[in-house]
């Protein structure tokens, strides 16, 4: 009978512990749909002119068939952040150990926050090494795609969920 | 000399283990596999439609007549065990998309190659069709993107 209000909080922890291991990956906050509306909801088909989304996204990262093709690879990353080698160290064991032994509690907290506070951030050849740190460990990578006619208006566009 | 190297190897492989799994994915790009692929049609689909179905490719070469799209998969577990240490990690297998475009921007070739060994993109020469390797030497390769 001494036994039972020891072995209370034991259990009331390996409960709490079981809920966060069951926890699903949430992919709400980081699929296309959501990220769309979120961050690029100015891209309209037949509207948008190049000179306007250059302005708003920055170059692109790499241009296809004489410029009429533009591709942006887009990293979602926490506004204004810097990451000291520390705290990378300290994202990529933490984000291993969440997929590999699924505890996605972590993972989820950290979209839902980037949901908040994130920005999607346009990888080039001139800004790969200051961000090398950021972009080691993004939690979600995207190609966005735009076509444009021969007046350079946005003819069609596609964003894709390349990573994770 | 022969108990020495025996017992060298019993010292650092005394348990050695790999567990082959089905092919997935834990991170990393996403597959560009031959599920992804199926809307192509050889001299028909554009670059066009091949960018805004697999996105942004990893690589380009030869003036973007050929894209490149690299991702990994896990092929198997492996566990080493030894006296007081031990490691396990995946096994990745590095998968290549390469899709070869003509002069009129239209898919001529596409192929997915993949290994356990190698992870290093494929050279542009092995993806030559037989005629072109026969003929005048290929136009060396550009990384026109990252």
């Amino acid at each position: 009978m001494r036994c039972r209000p020891r072995l209370l909080p034991v259990f009331i922890m390996l409960l709490m512990i079981m809920a966060c291991a069951n926890e699903k990956l949430d992919e709400s906050f980081i699929s296309e749909p959501f990220v769309r509306q979120r961050w690029l909801s100015c891209l309209e088909d037949g509207k948008t002119k190049q000179d306007e989304i250059i302005r708003r996204l920055g170059e692109p990262t790499s241009r296809f068939q004489n410029g009429t093709i533009l591709g942006y690879r887009l990293i979602l990353v926490e506004e204004g952040r810097d990451i000291s080698e520390k705290e990378y160290r300290s994202i990529i064991l933490t984000r291993d150990a969440a997929y590999t032994q699924r505890y996605y509690a972590w993972v989820n907290k950290e979209r839902k926050l980037l949901s908040e506070k994130g920005i999607l951030f346009t990888l080039r050849d001139e800004n790969k090494d200051d961000k090398i740190l950021e972009i080691l460990s993004r939690e979600a990578e995207y190609s966005l795609i735009l076509v444009f006619d021969d007046h350079g208006t946005l003819a069609k566009h596609d964003l894709r969920r390349i990573m994770p | 000399m022969k108990t020495f190297f025996a017992l060298l190897l019993f010292l650092f492989f005394s348990a050695c283990i790999v567990i082959p799994t089905p092919e997935h994915r834990i991170q990393g790009r996403v597959p560009c596999d031959n599920d992804k692929t199926t809307f192509m049609v050889r001299d028909t689909t554009s670059k066009e439609e091949v960018l805004l179905n697999l996105g942004e490719p990893d690589l380009v070469l030869n003036h973007e007549r050929i894209f490149v799209y690299r991702w990994e998969m896990v092929a198997a577990y492996f566990a080493v065990g030894g006296y007081g240490a031990g490691a396990a990690g995946p096994i990745q297998r590095t998968n290549f998309l390469i899709i070869e475009f003509d002069d009129k921007n239209r898919v001529s070739r596409h192929e997915v190659r993949g290994s356990v060994f190698s992870s290093r993109t494929p050279s542009v020469d092995s993806f030559n069709s037989p005629q072109q390797n026969t003929g005048a030497p290929p136009s060396p390769p550009s990384s026109d993107s990252p």
